[in-house]
C-alpha cells in the first residue's frame, strides 16, 4: 500500500515521526497505527496467537483480531493495543508482540509446523500426564509460546479517573443512525450524551465515497457533529466506547482521554465512565464479516470494507493489483472504488454465479478462492471457478466480502440474545432486551445510508414521545440507497487451514473436530476450542464459526444460537477500572484526631479497617519492634500509658425504649444497669454466634452509650438499625454514631490515677469512680467523659474529649505519663496486655462462637435477646465444642505460632485428629514467655493436660499446657484497685 | 487541681486549605454548632412547636433544607435532623427539646467542605454519583464522596459536604485531585 497524494481525512501537511519495531517512520495527523504502516508499505504487524502465523491488518476499527501491538516503553508499555484503533502521536513507540527475535522471522513460528497436533482440546488431551508435569514444565512452554503482548512487571504510572454522567438519552454510536438521532434529540432540547469509540464521527460514512447530503460523508458528519457541539445540552464523547449495558439504565464507558498524545499534562489516560441513561438509542452499527477459506491469513488479506476505509478515509491505495473476493454487492462497490482510484483489479470473484456486475477487471461469477501463498504477505490467489477449473492470480492484496453483522453485543448485555434476520443472514437485537433500549441504523440489519439516517431520526421521535416531548420531525439528508443484496456463503471447501477466529488461531477444522467429539453447543465448542475468547472477544469469528456448526449439525443458523456476548465491548485496562483507588487512595483513610501526635513520635502504623492507629513509638535505641511492644507493655504494668482508642466504635443511644432495646440486642441485662454504671456485653446474631463485643455506660435514664470494636462499628450500627426498622419498630429508641465526636485515650497502669488527676478540673479516686463505672469532668471547661475500664487488665480508664482537644489531650496525657515513668503505646503493646489478661477480640469472636464456646456461658440471661434460641441448638455447646483456653509452652519448642492447629500428643495434624487453633498468640514480657489463647475441643474440662499447636504453613510444633486464659492478675486486684 | 488547658486544633489542619485550581476552589467552611435531633415517637407537633417557638422554623421534609437567620436545619436519616446553629441558638434548641427527642452534639463529629466555580459539576462527577441535575437548592443527599459517607447540600455555584471528621484528609486529597484532573482536561 502506498499513501495517494490527495484524498482522506488526514493532513498530509503535517509530519508525525513515529517508531515501529525500533525502525522510524511517518504518519500524518488523522492516522492510525496501522494505517500509518501501511502507507509505509508494512503488511506484517504481529503474529498469531498459537502459530505464530505472521498477520497484517485485518480491519480498519476495533474488531481488529490481528495488528495488537505494545505500545510505549518500560512501565508506560500498554499491550494488546489494537493499531486499527491506536491514533499516532509524534513520538510514539510501538512494537509488534509475540514474535521473537523479530515479526518478520519468528522463531516460535516452528510451532505452526505442528498445527496438525494442536487443534481444538489439544491441551485437555495431551497434558494429562504425568499430573505434576503440569506446573512446572508444560504450564511454562505454553505460556512462553503462546499468547499476547508482555506486561512490564512495574506498576502503571498512568493515572485514571472514574466518572458519573447522567442524561434523558444515551446514543451509543455517532454514525448517520447516531448522529441523526442525536440531532433530532438535541434539537427538543432533551439532555443527550453521544458516544462513539472513534475520534472522529461519522462511522461508516467515513470509509466510504457517497454524498451525504450534497457533501462528502466525512464532510457530512464533521458539520452535523459541529451542530451537536454547539448543543449545551449535548455532550459529544468521541474515544469512547460504550462498554457494557447494566442495570437501571447504567452503562459502562471507556474515553480514552490522552491515549492519543504524547504528554497529558495531568490528565488522566482514560475515564471509566457510569453513563445512567433514562433511555438509549443502540446505533452500534454493523462489522463486516469474512469468509474462511485455506490460508485466508496471509498479511495482505483485509475485509473490503477497512479497504475502502483505508482508501477513502486515509487516502492510502491499497496495494498494485488486488483480488475481491465476495457474496454481495459490497464486493462490487469494492472494485468500482478501487477502479475509480486507478488501482488495478486482478479479478473480481463472486461466489454467486447469477450476477453480471458492469466492471473494468476480470469477473468470476460462481467462483470461490480456495487458497493463496506468500509467507510474509500474499503473493497470489487460487480461485475456482464456477465450471470447476482452478486459475492462480498474482496479487498482493485480496479485499474480502462476507456480509456484515449488526453489532448487536450490548443488546445481549442483560442476557436477551439475539434473533436472526433471513435477508441479510445476521442476528439483530430483540426487542425490549435492555430496558428503555431502542436501535437504529445497521445495527437493526437496515444497511443503506438513506434508511440508517431515516432511522436515527425516528428512533429519537420515538424516545421523545416516551418521554411526552413533541418535537418538529428534522429532515434527513440525501444519501445513496443501495441494498448488499447477499447470497450467504460462509466457507469454502476445499484443503488447508481456512481460519474463522484469527486472534486464538481457530479454524474449519477445529470446529469440526468440536463437532466430531460431541461439542456441539455452540457454548461448548466456543470453549473447547477457544474460539471468540481473545481480546476481540470473536467480533470477526462468532456467526461464521456458528454458520460452519450449523451446517455440521443441519440445524438452522437460528437454531444453533449465538452464545452470550458479555461485557465489556471491547478491551478495558484493569488500571481504568480502579480510577483513584490505588496506592494512597486505594482506600480513604481515617486519621483519629491525635494522628499528629503519633506522627511526631515515631510510631509505626497498623489499618484497623480504614482507620490508621499506631502500633508502637519506637524510642531511638530500639532496632526492632519486639524491643518496643515489651517496653511499652512493662511500662504499663509497672507506671502507666497512654493509648489511643478513638477508633472504637462509639453508639449514642436514647429513647424511652433504649433499656428494652438494648436487652433485646445483648445476650446478658442492660436494664438494671444503675446510672453512672458501665457493663461488658455480648451481643449475638440471629443464627446464635457472637458478633461483638463492647461496653454499655449508662449516662441516665434513657441515655446509653454503646461502644463496639474498630472493625465491627458498621456491622453493629447496622444491626441496631435493622432491628430497630424491621424487627421492633414499636420501640422509641434513637441511636447515632458519636464516634467522630469524641477523642478517647486509655490511660492505664498502677499510676493511671495521678497521671488523670494531674488533668481533671474534679478529679477523682476509687470510691468517686471504681470499677466499670463513668463519669463526667472538665479539664478547664472542656467536658470530659470518664469511664472506668480496661483493656490491660491495670487499673485503667477511658477518657473521652471532643475531638478538636484530642491531640491537644493525647500531648497532655503523654507529658504526665512520662513525668511518672510512663508515656504512650501502640495497639501491639495493648494486644499483649490484653492476651495477658485473657481478654478478647475478633480473633477470637471470629463468627463461629457461641457464648459457651467463649466461656461466656452464663451471660446468657433468662430474658429474650437476639439469637438466644439459635445460640442453643444442639451441637453448639458443650463438649463436643472447642472451647477458649489459654496455652503456654512447655517443651523444647518455646513458639507458638497464631492460627496454628491444635493436636493431640501423638496425632498427626490431620482434619480428623484436629483440636483446635491458637487465636492469639504474643511473647510476655510479664511472664517472660510465650503464652497464646486458642481453641480446643471440651478445653474447659483439660486444664493442665499437654498438647501440640502445630503450624502447617512453617512446621513448627509446639508442645503446650492448657491453662486458663487468664495470665496476670487472675482474681483483678490490679484491675480493681 | 490541675491547672491544664486544653487547646482546640482545625480539622482540616494540614489539608492546605483553601485550594484553587482552573475554575474550582475548594475551602473549609465553619458551620458552627452541629446539633443532631431525633424526636421521639408522637413527638413531632410538639417537636415543630417547641423549635418554631425557640428557634423560628421547624423541621424539613426529607431530603430537605431549609435556612433561617444562619440557622439551618436538614434532613440526615430515617427520624434524624441536623442543625447548623451558633452557640446561642444551639442552647435555645437543645433546652427545648428536653423530652421531646434524643439531641446529640456532633459538632466534633463533622467537617464541612465547601466547592465552587464553574467546574464543579466536573469535579464532582469524579467524586460522587448524584445527578445534580436533578438535585436543586433545597435539597440535600446522603450520599458517598470519594467512597465516604457524606452528606451533600447544593449552593448556588457548588454545594457544601459534610464529612466525618476522620475523613478529612482522605476528602481533601482526593478532592484536590479530581480537581487537577479537570483543569488539566480543559486545556487539551
Amino acid at each position: 500500500m502506498k499513501r495517494l497524494s490527495t484524498g482522506g481525512q488526514i493532513d498530509q501537511n503535517v509530519n508525525v515521526p513515529f517508531t515501529f519495531d525500533g525502525k522510524k517512520y511517518t504518519a500524518h495527523p488523522g492516522d492510525t497505527v496501522a494505517s500509518a504502516l501501511l502507507a509505509n508499505g508494512v503488511r506484517v504487524m504481529g503474529r498469531s496467537f498459537k502459530y505464530h502465523r505472521p498477520r497484517g491488518v485485518l480491519t480498519a476499527g476495533s474488531d481488529e483480531p490481528n495488528a495488537l501491538i505494545e505500545v510505549g516503553l518500560g512501565a508506560d508499555c500498554t499491550p494488546n493495543t489494537r493499531a486499527t484503533v491506536q491514533e499516532v502521536y509524534a513520538g510514539l513507540t510501538c512494537k509488534s508482540q509475540n514474535c521473537w527475535p523479530h515479526v518478520k522471522f519468528d522463531l516460535m513460528a516452528v510451532t505452526g509446523l505442528m498445527s496438525a497436533f494442536l487443534g481444538a482440546g489439544f491441551y485437555y488431551k495431551t497434558f494429562m500426564w504425568p499430573r505434576k508435569f503440569w506446573v512446572k514444565v508444560y504450564e511454562p512452554i505454553i505460556r512462553r509460546a503462546a499468547g499476547l503482548g508482555n506486561l512490564s512487571g512495574l506498576p502503571d504510572p498512568a493515572v485514571y479517573d472514574k466518572a458519573w454522567a447522567y442524561c434523558d438519552l444515551l446514543v451509543i454510536g455517532a454514525g448517520p443512525a447516531g448522529l441523526m438521532a442525536a440531532l433530532q434529540a438535541g434539537k427538543a432540547g432533551i439532555k443527550v450524551v453521544l458516544a462513539d469509540e472513534d475520534f472522529i464521527a461519522g462511522g461508516r460514512v467515513n470509509g466510504e465515497c457517497d454524498i451525504v447530503g450534497g457533501l462528502s460523508g466525512g464532510d457530512w458528519a464533521a458539520k452535523t457533529l459541529a451542530e451537536l457541539t454547539a448543543m449545551p445540552n449535548v455532550q459529544v464523547m468521541l474515544r469512547t466506547t460504550v462498554t457494557g449495558a447494566y442495570d437501571g439504565g447504567t452503562y459502562g464507558a471507556l474515553q480514552r482521554v490522552t491515549d492519543h498524545l504524547a504528554q497529558s499534562n495531568g490528565a488522566p489516560q482514560q475515564t471509566f465512565w457510569r453513563i445512567v441513561a433514562k433511555h438509549t438509542i443502540l446505533a452500534s452499527g454493523a462489522l463486516e464479516r469474512p469468509i474462511a477459506f485455506p490460508n485466508n491469513d496471509r498479511p495482505g488479506i483485509m475485509l473490503a470494507s477497512a479497504m475502502r476505509t483505508y482508501l477513502h478515509r486515509y487516502g492510502i491505495a491499497p496495494g498494485k493489483r488486488v483480488v475481491i473476493f465476495s457474496n454481495n454487492d459490497d464486493g462490487v462497490r469494492t472494485a468500482r472504488d478501487l477502479i475509480d482510484a486507478g488501482i488495478e483489479i486482478a479479478a473480481f470473484v463472486d461466489t454467486r454465479g447469477h450476477i453480471t456486475p458492469n466492471l473494468s477487471c476480470p469477473v468470476l461469477t460462481g467462483s470461490q478462492v480456495i487458497n493463496t501463498s506468500g509467507r510474509l504477505g500474499l503473493k497470489s490467489v487460487s480461485v475456482r471457478r464456477e465450471d470447476g477449473t482452478v486459475t492462480r492470480i498474482s496479487a498482493d492484496y485480496l479485499a474480502v466480502a462476507g456480509g456484515w453483522n449488526p453489532a448487536v453485543h450490548l443488546s445481549s448485555h442483560m442476557g436477551k440474545k439475539p434473533e436472526w434476520r433471513k435477508d441479510i443472514a445476521g442476528f439483530i437485537p430483540t426487542k425490549n432486551a435492555i430496558p428503555n433500549m431502542t436501535y437504529a441504523g445497521a445495527v437493526t440489519g437496515d444497511y443503506t445510508t438513506q434508511t440508517v439516517l431515516v432511522a436515527g431520526i425516528e428512533a429519537a421521535q420515538s424516545v421523545l414521545k416516551k418521554l411526552g416531548i413533541k418535537a418538529a420531525r428534522i429532515k434527513p439528508p440525501e444519501a445513496e440507497n443501495r441494498p448488499i443484496n447477499i447470497a450467504p456463503f460462509w466457507h469454502v471447501d476445499a484443503k488447508g487451514p481456512a481460519w474463522l477466529d484469527f486472534q486464538n488461531d481457530v479454524t474449519v477444522k477445529d470446529i469440526k473436530q468440536a463437532h466430531a467429539e460431541n461439542f456441539r453447543s455452540v457454548e461448548h465448542m466456543k470453549r473447547y476450542t477457544t474460539l471468540g475468547m481473545a481480546t476481540d472477544q470473536g467480533k470477526t469469528s462468532n456467526i461464521g464459526a456458528l454458520a460452519v456448526m450449523a451446517e455440521l449439525t443441519g440445524q438452522s443458523i437460528p437454531e444453533t444460537g449465538t452464545t452470550m456476548f458479555r461485557p465489556p465491548y471491547s478491551p478495558v485496562q484493569i488500571g481504568a477500572l480502579g480510577g483513584r483507588n490505588v496506592g494512597r487512595h486505594y482506600m480513604p483513610n481515617r486519621l483519629t484526631p491525635a494522628d499528629e501526635f503519633a506522627r511526631k513520635h515515631r510510631a509505626d502504623w497498623v489499618e484497623a479497617g480504614l482507620w490508621q492507629r499506631a502500633s508502637l513509638f519506637k524510642q531511638r535505641s530500639e532496632t526492632r519492634w519486639r524491643q518496643s511492644c515489651d517496653r511499652e507493655v512493662l511500662m504499663v504494668r509497672n507506671s502507666v500509658g497512654i493509648t489511643d482508642v478513638t477508633s472504637l466504635g462509639k453508639i449514642d443511644v436514647q429513647g424511652p425504649d433504649a433499656a428494652v432495646f438494648l436487652d433485646r440486642i445483648y445476650a446478658n441485662t442492660m436494664s438494671s444497669l444503675k446510672i453512672g454504671k458501665v457493663r461488658y456485653g455480648l451481643m449475638l446474631r440471629e443464627d446464635g454466634m457472637v458478633m461483638d463485643d463492647g461496653t454499655v455506660a449508662r449516662l441516665a435514664d434513657t441515655h446509653y452509650l454503646v461502644t463496639t470494636t474498630t472493625g465491627a462499628a458498621g456491622q453493629v450500627m447496622r444491626h441496631l438499625e435493622f432491628c430497630s426498622q424491621c424487627l421492633w419498630p414499636e420501640l422509641d429508641v434513637h441511636f447515632i454514631s458519636v464516634t467522630e465526636q469524641w477523642a478517647q485515650f486509655a490511660v492505664a497502669g498502677p499510676k493511671a490515677r495521678e497521671v488523670l488527676n494531674g488533668v481533671l478540673s474534679n478529679g477523682i479516686d476509687n470510691e468517686s469512680l471504681p470499677y466499670m463505672s463513668c463519669a463526667g469532668d472538665n479539664i478547664d471547661g472542656v467536658t470530659v467523659r470518664l469511664f472506668r475500664i480496661s483493656f490491660s487488665g491495670e487499673r485503667g480508664y477511658e477518657i473521652a474529649v471532643p475531638a478538636r482537644y484530642g491531640l491537644s489531650l493525647m500531648q497532655t496525657l503523654v507529658e504526665r505519663a512520662q513525668a511518672l515513668g510512663g508515656g504512650a503505646y501502640g495497639l501491639e503493646a495493648l494486644n499483649v496486655l490484653r492476651i495477658e489478661k485473657g481478654f478478647l477480640t475478633h480473633a477470637e469472636i471470629d463468627g463461629r462462637m457461641t457464648l459457651d464456646n467463649l466461656g461466656f456461658g452464663r451471660m446468657l440471661a433468662k430474658k429474650d435477646c437476639i439469637g438466644k434460641v439459635l445460640s442453643q441448638r444442639d451441637g453448639l455447646n458443650g463438649p463436643d465444642r472447642e472451647h477458649l483456653i489459654g496455652l503456654k509452652p512447655v517443651g523444647v519448642v518455646k513458639q507458638i505460632v497464631q492460627g496454628a492447629v491444635m493436636v493431640n500428643v501423638g496425632d498427626v495434624a490431620t482434619a480428623e485428629g484436629l483440636q483446635g487453633h491458637v487465636s492469639s498468640a504474643c511473647f510476655s514480657p510479664t511472664l517472660g514467655h510465650v503464652i497464646a489463647l486458642g481453641f480446643v475441643k471440651n478445653g474447659r474440662e483439660r486444664m493442665g493436660e499437654q498438647i501440640i499447636a502445630a503450624d502447617l504453613t512453617s512446621g513448627v510444633e509446639t508442645l503446650c499446657e492448657i491453662t486458663s486464659t487468664v495470665f496476670v492478675d487472675p482474681d483483678g486486684g490490679r484491675l480493681r484497685g | 487541681m490541675a491547672r491544664v488547658s486544653l487547646t482546640s486544633q482545625d480539622g482540616f489542619a494540614d489539608c492546605d486549605l483553601p485550594f484553587s485550581c482552573g475554575s474550582v476552589q475548594i475551602s473549609a467552611q465553619d458551620a458552627g454548632q452541629i446539633t443532631a435531633i431525633m424526636p421521639f415517637k408522637g413527638y413531632a407537633m410538639t417537636v415543630a412547636t417547641a423549635l418554631k417557638d425557640s428557634v423560628g422554623m421547624t423541621l424539613p421534609t426529607v431530603g430537605t433544607v431549609i435556612e433561617n437567620n444562619g440557622t439551618e436545619f436538614f434532613w440526615n436519616a430515617q427520624g434524624q435532623w441536623f442543625a447548623f446553629a451558633n452557640h446561642a441558638e444551639t442552647a435555645k434548641l437543645t433546652a427545648a427539646l428536653q423530652g421531646m427527642a434524643a439531641v446529640s452534639d456532633q459538632s466534633d463529629g463533622w467537617l464541612i467542605l465547601a466547592l465552587s466555580g464553574t467546574g464543579v459539576r466536573d469535579v464532582l462527577a469524579r467524586l460522587c454519583p448524584l445527578d445534580f441535575d436533578d438535585f436543586p437548592l433545597g435539597r440535600v443527599a446522603r450520599t458517598e464522596f470519594a467512597h465516604i459517607a457524606c452528606t451533600l447540600i447544593p449552593g448556588q455555584t457548588g454545594c457544601r459536604i459534610m464529612v466525618p471528621r476522620s475523613y478529612a484528609r482522605a476528602a481533601v486529597d482526593i478532592t484536590t485531585e479530581a480537581m487537577k484532573s479537570v483543569a488539566a482536561q480543559a486545556l487539551l
